[in-house]
């Protein structure tokens, strides 16, 4: 049994949206419990309404039934200690790399101490060099480095990954995985990840939740206890992923 | 892609065009020159000359020998008299010294006092021939295109560039260029000081735009010119009225735009900074404004525009200054060339305006990696 406190516990959560066919119920009484320092993935169909359950953890939207609690304090409005990492690139395009990862910290911090933020961060997610360059000549995987590092320098007790690889090419992608990889393992933070990509999750996360077509809830919770670096052709990832594939509707040979 | 050589060469094409068109067209529609009635006499010959009258369009009204014996003399000098108040000869032409040549100039000098002047005499040298009356109508033409009237008429780049050239040495051109900067630049000025931070608000609170844009959209159709009477009574009819009139110019363009670009802003941005605890006048500041600054760049461009085209309007009432006032100035003195010389001005002046904001625009924009018009 996990000794480790819970971070987020949500129960019974509803979410539902008005447009002019009338209300669309989008999250129908979902349960979800994520414990301190745990990677936890939730995988489903495009348009399922990952991303806002996402959105309501990080309470940029209010829930219509149930509770969200994060350290035991329901959650009403955003705040810098749960930070969520956009699908696609959200860091300023006006501000350069150091500007940037500086952004969220506090104006009271004193100049020093920013400065030696910014290189701890710059540094963890191997951005030295880099620090006065602007985002437009930066690449695709770069940038994501600096919304990574960005969202780490407020030093937050929750990273939300919304699909953060789904505006990347492939090669990136695989290169990206092992660099969230990295960094989990050094900083330890408490993650949500929200993919559609099964393989993606298999590789990175403790525990992975299945999420159904609209109304969403979760039809399965599979625990991937593996050590990282994970094979991803290895025979457990593959069994899996089969699992994952099966609760999702979608049977195939592996 | 034009390179930038290129471009720089194809601006002046186009300006050369310009320049030869306007020459065209003041060529093809200028009117001929206007000619005199002359009137011309023959060198004496054997007491006697002849007297040829040209018309204005050089066709012959009048050709008769005239005898310069003494005996005749004052009957001569009333045939004279009758011929030149019939065909009103404004030029006459004389032929050089010769003998009867004075008996010739005091009959003439007889008409005119009696018609009080206006028989302007040109002494025309031509190698004497031997028919009198060919000489005389020789000499009549040829008075009539040394005294020909050139009618008034819109001046041809040179005669501008001539007139520009002489107010720049003077000094008068650039205290009009500073007069017209100067209110241009206090009108926008004052507009951007107002309208950047009414527009953040108007964006950003849902409930002001509509009240807001109920407000700018019946004010903004009305031309600024239109609130000249207004302005003259409130300001009185100094700088502090086309400084007006130029911040009302600029004021809504820039207003709207500045509302537009912060309901356009990207939703991502504002919530990444929610999310990092930015909220309020600080978002505002550091996320908002930046984020809406090419689009308020581009407002501003456009804003400088109407105000540049907005000050020549403005300065032709009220004021004694600026590029407006000399335009007009210059018309009361019939100067055309100074008018025109001014409309140079005025157009050279945009140019350089535009050039320099979107320059700014440009470098604005080259930093985020946007940069692709202009």
């Amino acid at each position: 049994m996990d000794e480790r406190a819970i971070r987020i516990c949500a129960r019974g959560v509803r979410k539902s949206f008005r447009d002019r066919k009338g209300e669309v119920r989008v999250l129908d009484g979902i349960d979800l419990e994520v414990r301190d320092g745990e990677f936890v993935a939730i995988v489903g169909p495009s348009g399922c309404g990952k991303t806002t359950l996402l959105n309501c953890l990080a309470g940029f939207e209010r829930i219509d039934g149930g509770t969200i609690e994060v350290d035991g304090e329901p959650v009403r409005s955003p705040s810098p200690r749960r930070v969520l990492v956009f699908q696609e690139s959200a860091i300023f395009p006006w501000l350069n790399v150091a500007e940037n990862i500086a952004f969220g910290v506090s104006s009271a911090t004193p100049p020093e101490q920013i400065r030696r933020t910014v290189q701890r961060y710059v540094d963890l997610v191997g951005l030295r060099g880099f620090e006065h360059v602007y985002p437009n000549q930066l690449s695709g995987g770069m940038k994501q480095r600096v919304e990574y590092a960005r969202a780490l320098a407020v030093e937050p007790d929750v990273l939300y990954l919304d699909e953060p690889f789904g505006a990347l090419d492939a090669l990136t992608r695989l290169e990206m995985r092992r660099e969230i990889v990295k960094i989990w393992q050094q900083t330890r933070k408490t993650c949500v990840l929200v993919t559609h990509d099964v393989e993606e999750a298999c590789e990175l996360a403790d525990r992975i939740a299945v999420m159904t077509r609209c109304p969403a809830t979760f039809v399965d919770v599979v625990v991937n206890p593996l050590p990282h670096p994970r094979d991803p052709d290895g025979s457990e990832l593959r069994l899996l992923r089969k699992r994952l594939f099966a609760a999702l509707g979608v049977e195939r040979r592996v | 892609m034009v390179k930038p050589r290129t471009r720089a060469f194809l601006t002046l094409a186009g300006w050369a065009l310009l320049l030869l068109l306007w020459q065209v067209i003041v060529s093809l529609t200028r009117p001929a020159a206007l000619q005199r009635v002359a009137l011309a006499f023959s060198t004496p010959r054997d007491g006697s000359v002849c007297v040829v009258v040209l018309g204005t369009v050089g066709e012959m009204m009048l050709q008769e020998p005239l005898s310069l014996e003494i005996p005749a003399a004052e009957s001569e000098g009333l045939r004279l008299r009758a011929w030149i108040k019939a065909s009103q000869p404004t030029v006459v032409g004389m032929p050089p010294e010769a003998p009867g040549g004075d008996t010739l100039k005091s009959m003439l000098q007889t008409v005119r006092q009696e018609f009080g002047g206006g028989l302007e005499p040109v002494e025309v040298s031509l190698p004497s021939g031997t028919d009198s009356c060919a000489e005389a109508r020789r000499r009549a033409a040829m008075t009539q295109s040394a005294r020909a009237i050139r009618a008034a008429w819109l001046p041809d780049p040179w005669e501008a560039s001539r007139a520009l050239i002489e107010m720049a040495a003077n000094g008068e051109l650039l205290r009009h260029i500073v007069a017209s900067v100067f209110r241009v630049a206090a009108g926008v000025g004052l507009a951007l000081a107002l309208g950047i931070p009414f527009g953040l608000a108007f964006g950003s609170f849902a409930w002001l735009s509509a009240p807001a844009n109920a407000v700018i959209q019946v004010l903004r159709p009305i031309s600024p010119i239109a609130w000249l009477p207004v302005a003259t009574l409130a300001f009185g009819g100094g700088d502090l009225a086309a400084v007006f009139l130029i911040f009302l110019a600029a004021f809504f363009p820039v207003t709207v735009s500045t509302a537009a670009a912060v309901t356009s802003v990207d939703l991502k941005y504002r919530r990444t900074a929610i999310n990092f605890g930015v909220r309020g006048i600080d978002l505002a500041r550091r996320v908002i404004l930046p984020a809406a600054l090419p689009s308020i760049l581009t407002a501003v461009r456009i804003s400088v525009g109407i105000a540049w085209v907005v000050v020549v309007a403005a300065e032709m009432l009220g004021v004694e200054s600026g590029l407006g006032y000399l335009v007009l100035d210059a018309r009361n003195q019939l100067r055309y060339d100074r008018v025109v010389a001014a409309m140079m001005t005025i157009g050279a002046i945009g140019f350089l305006i535009d050039a320099a904001v979107r320059y700014v625009e440009r470098i604005e924009l080259e930093r985020r990696g946007l940069a692709g018009h202009g």
